[in-house]
C-alpha cells in the first residue's frame, strides 16, 4: 500500500511513494539516499535527524514521510554550493567541532535554526538551541566556539 | 519499527470524529507525534489507522477573542509558537515558561498543546500551568460540542473524559483581570530533554484585596493537581516567612507521588516544597 507524495527536498521538487508507516527520515536516507541525517534513538532525544520541515526544524524520525506531501524539507546536504561549504560547516571544521561526525549533521542544522531566529545568540542560547543534540566524543565546547564564531563574524 | 496503517487527514472534524467513532481501538490521532510516533516506534502502540489533525482550520492557530476575553488556543498549537507568542507572555507567561521547558527545541516545533493534554502524563508540563490558569478545553465529536476545565478533564496517568468519537479542538484561557505574575518550575534529573521529577506552577494576579494566588502541582498526583489550602494560606494572611512555610507544608500534605525511576516518593516530598517556595518567591520578587 503505497501513498503518492510531492516533497520538495533541497529545493528540488520529488514525487515520490512512500507507505504511511516510513517516517521522514527513513525516506531521506532510504528512497532518495540523503544520508546525512541519522538514525540515532529512533525516538527524538538525541537530533541526529535533525532536518528543516517548512523552515522549522524538526527531529526526522518523529515524522511521517506522508506528512511531509506538499511540503518543503531541507537537509545538511542542501547547505553546500557546489564545493563550497555553508559558514557553519567550514567553521565545524576550523574549530574542529566534530570527531566521528554522527551527530554533525543535525548539530549544523540546529545551529542553523538558531541563527535564523536569533543572529547574535549569547553563549547560555546557544547551549540551549543545542540540548537536543546528542555529541558523544567532540564534547560541546569546540561545537560552541564553532557556532558563536559564526554568529560573531556575521554581527 | 512501526507497524503499517491507512492514514486519513480530513480537512472536517466530523470526518476525524466519524473515524474515531468506526475505528474505536484500532485508531489513533496524530497532532505532533512526539508521544504517539515513540510509542508505535517502541512497538506499544500498533493502530490500523491513524487519522492526521493538522489538516482541519484553525487547528493550529493562537487567537485573543476580544469580545470574550478568553485566549484560544488551537490543539495543534506547537508548544514552540506557544512559548514565543507575545499575547501569550503577556498575559499567561506561565504558559509560555512552562511550553519552554519540554523536551528539546526540535522537538518543541511538533510537540502541540491538545497532544500534552490528551496524553494526559501527570509530568507533562503544561498541564500543573493550565490548571493553575483554570484553562477550559473543548472537545467536539459527532453530537456536538462540549466543554470542561482541564481539572476535570483530567482523570489519572493517560487518562482523560474523551469520550470514543470526540477529540480535542481548543484550549481557552480566561484573561487575568488585572496584571499577573507567574512561575513554572520544573525539577528535573537534566536541564533539558527530560520529564519533569516536579512542577510548580504558582500565579499571582492583582485583584481588588491585592494578589491573589493560585498553585497547581505536577508529577505528585495521579493528574496535576490545585494546591488549594496553600493558596488560602498565601491569600488571607499578610505575606511573611511563616506565612510561606505555612502554605508550603500544606502543599505538602495536598499531594501523593510515587516511586519510579525519577524519583521515590520521598524526594518528590521534600523537592515539591523546595520548589514551591522558590516558585512563591520569585513570583513576590517578579512584583516588588
Amino acid at each position: 500500500m503505497k501513498e503518492k507524495i510531492k516533497v520538495t527536498v533541497n529545493g528540488e521538487l520529488r514525487s515520490e511513494e512512500v507507505t504511511p508507516n516510513q517516517t521522514l527520515l527513513n525516506f531521506l536516507r532510504e528512497d532518495l539516499d540523503l544520508t546525512g541525517a541519522k538514525n540515532g534513538c529512533n525516538e527524538g532525544e538525541c537530533g541526529a535527524c535533525t532536518v528543516f520541515l517548512e523552515g522549522k526544524v524538526v527531529n526526522a524520525c518523529l515524522v511521517l514521510a506522508i506528512e511531509a506531501d506538499g511540503k518543503e524539507v531541507e537537509t545538511i546536504e542542501g547547505l553546500a554550493s557546489g564545493t563550497e561549504l555553508h559558514e557553519l560547516q567550514q567553521a565545524f571544521i576550523d574549530y574542529a567541532a566534530l570527531q566521528c561526525g554522527y551527530c554533525t549533521p543535525g548539530m549544523i542544522m540546529s545551529a542553523k535554526a538558531l541563527l535564523n531566529r536569533n543572529p547574535n545568540p549569547t553563549r547560555e542560547e546557544v547551549k540551549e538551541a543545542i540540548a537536543g543534540n546528542l555529541c558523544r566524543c567532540t564534547g560541546y565546547e569546540k561545537i560552541i566556539e564553532a557556532i558563536i564564531a559564526v554568529a560573531e563574524k556575521n554581527s | 519499527m512501526i507497524n503499517n496503517f491507512e492514514y486519513f487527514k480530513p480537512s472536517q472534524v466530523k470526518d476525524v470524529a466519524s473515524l474515531l467513532k468506526a475505528y474505536a481501538d484500532n485508531i489513533k490521532v496524530l497532532a505532533g507525534g512526539t508521544d504517539l510516533l515513540v510509542a508505535m516506534q517502541e512497538g506499544d502502540l500498533a493502530p490500523d489507522y491513524i487519522v492526521d489533525i493538522k489538516g482541519l482550520t484553525d487547528i493550529d492557530r493562537i487567537k485573543y477573542d476580544k469580545e470574550n476575553q478568553i485566549l484560544r488556543l488551537g490543539a495543534a498549537t506547537s508548544l514552540n509558537d506557544i512559548a514565543a507568542s507575545k499575547v501569550v507572555q503577556k498575559h499567561w507567561p506561565l504558559l509560555a515558561e512552562a511550553a519552554q521547558t519540554v523536551g528539546s527545541y526540535q522537538l518543541r516545533n511538533r510537540a502541540t498543546i491538545g497532544g500534552n493534554l490528551c496524553n494526559s502524563s501527570p509530568a507533562a508540563d503544561t498541564l500543573a500551568p493550565l490548571v493553575a490558569l483554570e484553562a477550559e478545553v473543548e472537545m467536539v465529536g459527532l453530537e456536538g460540542s462540549r466543554i470542561m476545565k482541564v481539572k476535570d478533564f483530567l482523570v489519572g496517568p493517560g487518562q482523560n473524559r474523551l469520550s470514543t468519537g470526540e477529540i480535542v479542538t481548543e484550549l481557552r484561557l480566561p484573561k487575568p483581570s488585572g496584571a499577573v505574575k507567574g512561575r513554572y518550575i520544573k525539577h528535573s534529573r537534566r536541564k533539558a530533554v527530560d520529564l519533569a521529577t516536579v512542577g510548580v506552577a504558582v500565579i499571582a494576579e492583582e485583584g481588588d484585596l491585592g494578589y491573589r494566588f493560585k498553585v497547581a502541582l505536577g508529577a505528585v498526583a495521579p493528574t496535576p493537581i490545585r494546591a488549594y489550602q496553600a493558596e488560602k494560606i498565601l491569600n488571607e494572611s499578610e505575606l511573611n516567612e511563616d506565612i510561606i512555610d505555612k502554605a508550603v507544608q500544606a502543599a505538602g500534605e495536598a499531594i501523593f507521588p510515587i516511586t519510579d525511576l525519577r524519583a521515590s516518593k520521598d524526594y518528590r516530598l521534600k523537592m515539591v516544597k523546595v520548589q514551591l517556595r522558590r516558585a512563591i518567591e520569585k513570583v513576590i520578587d517578579s512584583w516588588e
